[in-house]
């Protein structure tokens, strides 16, 4: 082999002859260059010829360059490496239109190629090898992002399209995420763009890994556990079960295990490699970057306007703005802002306004990092649009009707919400009895428009017991109409009786279910301190028929304000679905 | 993205200060495609979409489009073909439009061992090949003239194949016109002086090009011939050429874009 090279191999003779009609000793390089056992050495010393001749390249040899693209070099030793990148670059420079194809065989190399079945755990050893696969890629790519400028606009459709498919292993999605938020540190216009790939398959997993069916996988993993456990003391393990509910469920969520469920372990991947990308981009050395992150969140609120806010029931995906207003107070004053504004106006569409308002709730109460002086500035808010709206709604409104009023009535349960998770707070205040008297409860449950009998029964029972207890407001009265009054109530128009009786309501930032990336999100979280009175009387009863029960004082981890603790799916059940416990 | 973008104002003062900026002031009429997203907002839509078509070629301006002014909107109601609305406006376009043979200033952005990479208002990629005698200018940073010899249009996006003017002395075009003029004919001078400067250098062009290898794809001809024109300029070459002139001036125009 090596005699060959120092013998005869000269390219320009080899186009010459080529370009006279002898295509024979052309097609056996090509040949050679496509063969995978040519050795690095020899490989090494064509690629270098290939490159010194680089302006000859041009449409006639384009087997030759599809041959040269085609080669899988990105794996091979870091000689043959060195001067493919610069055989690529040289070429691209001189040979601009052959961008697009070079282009797409570099974003190829971003997802890897599968060789083992998804249930089995990549060995180190491939992680380590592919790393080294894209490094390379990487500095190709960055060289000639920064030589032909134009070749963003075509690489952002290119990364849309090689996206590979959301059945495919674990592995090659998150490789191929990692490397879209590599790109963005030397592609810095791109990031948007490149968010909102990312989101919108995080999305597309999210709605595929709904809360129930995640509990589901992963209670079956506990119920396992269990019975392994119940095996050997019973009365031990009782007290033992609930010690690792109470306790270890906590620790369990911010675990490294993959998840059962298929989709949401993907989703937890890629959500843990975006929130680490968001933390490395905001805090640099411990401290807060200020600029970045307030570039960060503008193109993330594009993100979420364009994606997040429309879809119906995602789970996680938003808790990426969580995350993002954890970092500094304007940037949760400035997405509260955001929302308000999209909730006023009456332009937008209603469902967006409801879904809104659910943000603001949701953001208000479970946040850890929301100060009180935030909370009582927007229920004031709120609280003046709700009495301004009963203002200006006639006096003489008959019924409760939702397809009318859905803002109003979710911007009353948000207020409701809000105020039963912060209500402690509120209170510790100083003068804070004075602001919640200064609110007006009565006036809004005593309206004509009646939000109590539309808002979720929970929360209207939670809500009407601490009222009472600060005597803010006589709610009692007005529940126990709105129970008996069971007519139902057909909205105008559109034909059919549509009966609706309770809100769709969306609470966007109930409990994180994910395990890796949880350990972002927990430490931000507040979960529900407080006792639910009311369902203490009721459940006494049933205390005898239901063992499995536990003892209903304050679980930390109960999730809504649910009677049974099983209970998660209170708030996303559709209306009309009652409980056994409703029916009392 | 990445790439420069050149706002209104600065290309026209391009335009008035060079005078081979080889950029064209058009006012023309436009059929603007949006997204339905933007229905009420019908201005951002337009601006939207002619945003996502900067600096890429389009056919109807014959050129790539660099920048936009003074908008005017031509309907009060746009037509609505399934799914995306369509409007008619329109405005003053700065295009650039390079011919074949005109002059250019590139910046050389990365330079290779046969050949530079330059980029022209920092968009456009340029490539020129490297000889000893070009070397010591095409050094990274420099700002050179040069003239265009390919234009290719790939996925919309405009890249040349560039020479340099002649090797030795000053840049001032005329001036090194005019001496190459000299250098190649005694007898054509008049005639080739009352051409047109258009004209001229095409001539060039067709005698580098004559002299190369090929007439296809490689540069091959360009850098080796600039040394064997100037020897046998005196003979009868030119004259020659003044007949397959036209018959190349014919086939160059068409290798254009």
């Amino acid at each position: 082999m090596s005699a060959e090279i120092s013998e005869k191999f000269d390219l320009k003779t080899l186009f010459h002859q080529y370009r006279r009609g002898s295509h024979k000793d052309y097609d056996l390089f090509l040949n050679i260059l496509s063969d995978l056992q040519t050795k690095s050495e020899d490989l090494r010393v064509y690629l270098r010829t290939i490159k010194d001749n680089v302006t000859e390249l041009s449409r006639e040899f384009e087997d030759l360059v599809a041959v040269l693209l085609k080669l899988d070099w990105a794996s091979r030793d870091v000689c043959v490496v060195r001067e493919y990148q610069s055989l690529l670059l040289g070429l691209v420079c001189a040979h601009t239109y052959y961008l697009r194809a070079s282009l797409r065989m570099l974003v190829k190399y971003f997802s890897p190629p599968i060789v083992k079945s998804d249930t089995e755990e990549v060995s180190d050893e491939i992680r380590q090898r592919q790393e080294a696969v894209f490094l390379n890629v990487h500095m190709v790519l960055k060289a000639i992002l920064d030589s032909v400028p134009m070749s963003s606009t075509i690489l952002m459709p290119l990364l849309h399209d090689l996206f590979p498919y959301i059945g495919k292993p674990v592995f090659v999605q998150e490789c191929f995420v990692r490397n879209l938020l590599q790109i963005t540190t030397y592609l810095p216009n791109g990031r948007q763009k490149i968010l909102e790939l990312i989101t919108d398959r995080m999305l597309k997993l999210d709605v595929r890994a709904p809360r129930q069916n995640i509990q589901e996988s992963e209670g079956d993993e506990e119920d396992m556990e269990e019975d392994i456990v119940f095996d050997i003391d019973i009365e031990q393990d009782l007290t033992r079960d609930l010690d690792n509910r109470d306790g270890s469920i906590y620790d369990k969520k911010c675990s490294d295990k993959p998840m059962t469920h298929r989709e949401a372990n993907i989703l937890d991947v890629c959500m843990q490699l975006t929130l680490t990308y968001i933390s490395n981009v905001c805090y640099s050395k411990g401290e807060c970057d200020w600029e970045a992150t307030k570039k960060l969140y503008r193109e993330m609120l594009l993100v979420f306007d364009r994606l997040i806010l429309p879809t119906h029931a995602s789970c996680h995906v938003q808790f990426i703005l969580f995350y993002l207003c954890s970092t500094k107070t304007p940037i949760c004053e400035g997405f509260i802002d955001y929302l308000w504004k999209k909730v006023q106006n009456p332009n937008t569409e209603s469902v967006f306004r409801q879904a809104a308002v659910g943000y603001i709730g949701s953001l208000l109460a479970r946040a850890m990092f929301v100060p009180v002086s935030t909370v009582t500035a927007c229920l004031d808010l709120m609280c003046q649009w709700v009495h301004l709206y009963l203002d200006s709604t006639s006096e003489d409104v008959v019924n409760a009707d939702v397809n009318h009023h859905g803002p109003f009535y979710c911007v009353c349960q948000a207020i409701f919400y809000v105020f039963v998770f912060r209500s402690k707070e509120i209170f510790e205040t100083k003068k804070g009895h004075k602001w919640a008297e200064s609110l007006n409860f009565q006036r809004i449950v005593t309206s004509r428009l009646n939000p109590l009998r539309i808002c979720l029964p929970v929360i209207v029972k939670t809500f009407s017991s601490i009222t009472r207890m600060h005597q803010l407001a006589f709610c009692d009265t007005i529940i126990e109409r709105n129970k008996r009054c069971i007519l139902p109530v057909t909205s105008n128009g559109l034909g059919s009786s549509s009966v609706v009786t309770t809100l769709d309501s969306y609470f966007p930032f109930d409990p994180y279910l994910l395990n890796r990336s949880g350990r972002f999100i927990i430490p931000l979280y507040r979960e529900y301190q407080g006792c639910i009175e009311e369902d203490q009387e009721l459940s006494n009863d049933e205390d005898d028929f239901l063992p499995d029960e536990s003892p209903s004082t304050v679980e930390p981890q109960s999730v809504s304000l649910g009677k049974t603790p099983t209970d998660f799916l209170h708030y996303g059940i559709s209306p009309g679905f009652k409980h056994v416990q409703d029916i009392t | 993205m990445n790439y420069n973008v050149i706002s209104f104002k600065e290309a026209e003062e391009i335009m008035k200060s060079k005078d081979h900026s080889q950029f064209e002031k058009v006012n023309k009429c436009k059929r603007v495609i949006f997204h339905p997203r933007f229905l009420g907002n019908t201005r951002k839509g337009i601006e939207e979409a002619l945003k996502s078509e900067r600096n890429l070629v389009s056919e109807e301006f014959g050129g790539a489009l660099i920048a936009y002014n003074n908008i005017r909107i031509q309907q009060a109601m746009g037509l609505i073909v399934d799914p995306y609305i369509h409007f008619d406006i329109v405005a003053d376009f700065i295009v650039f439009n390079p011919t074949v043979g005109s002059t250019l200033t590139g910046v050389v952005h990365r330079v290779f061992k046969n050949h530079v990479s330059l980029l022209v208002y920092g968009i456009f990629n340029v490539s020129i090949r490297k000889s000893e005698l070009n070397e010591d200018q095409l050094m990274e940073g420099n700002e050179v003239e040069f003239k265009v010899e390919r234009i290719y249009v790939n996925n919309r996006i405009l890249s040349m194949h560039g020479s340099l003017w002649s090797e030795e002395g000053s840049w001032e075009k005329k001036k090194t016109k005019r001496k190459s003029h000299i250098k190649f004919t005694d007898e054509p001078t008049a005639e080739e002086d009352s051409n047109l400067a258009v004209e001229g250098m095409e001539v060039d062009a067709d005698i580098q090009r004559e002299n190369g290898v090929t007439e296809n794809a490689s540069f091959n001809g360009l850098d080796e011939t600039s040394e064997d024109v100037k020897m046998t300029a005196d003979e009868t070459l030119p004259r020659k050429r003044k007949k397959s002139e036209k018959k190349k001036k014919k086939k160059s125009k068409k290798e254009n874009i």
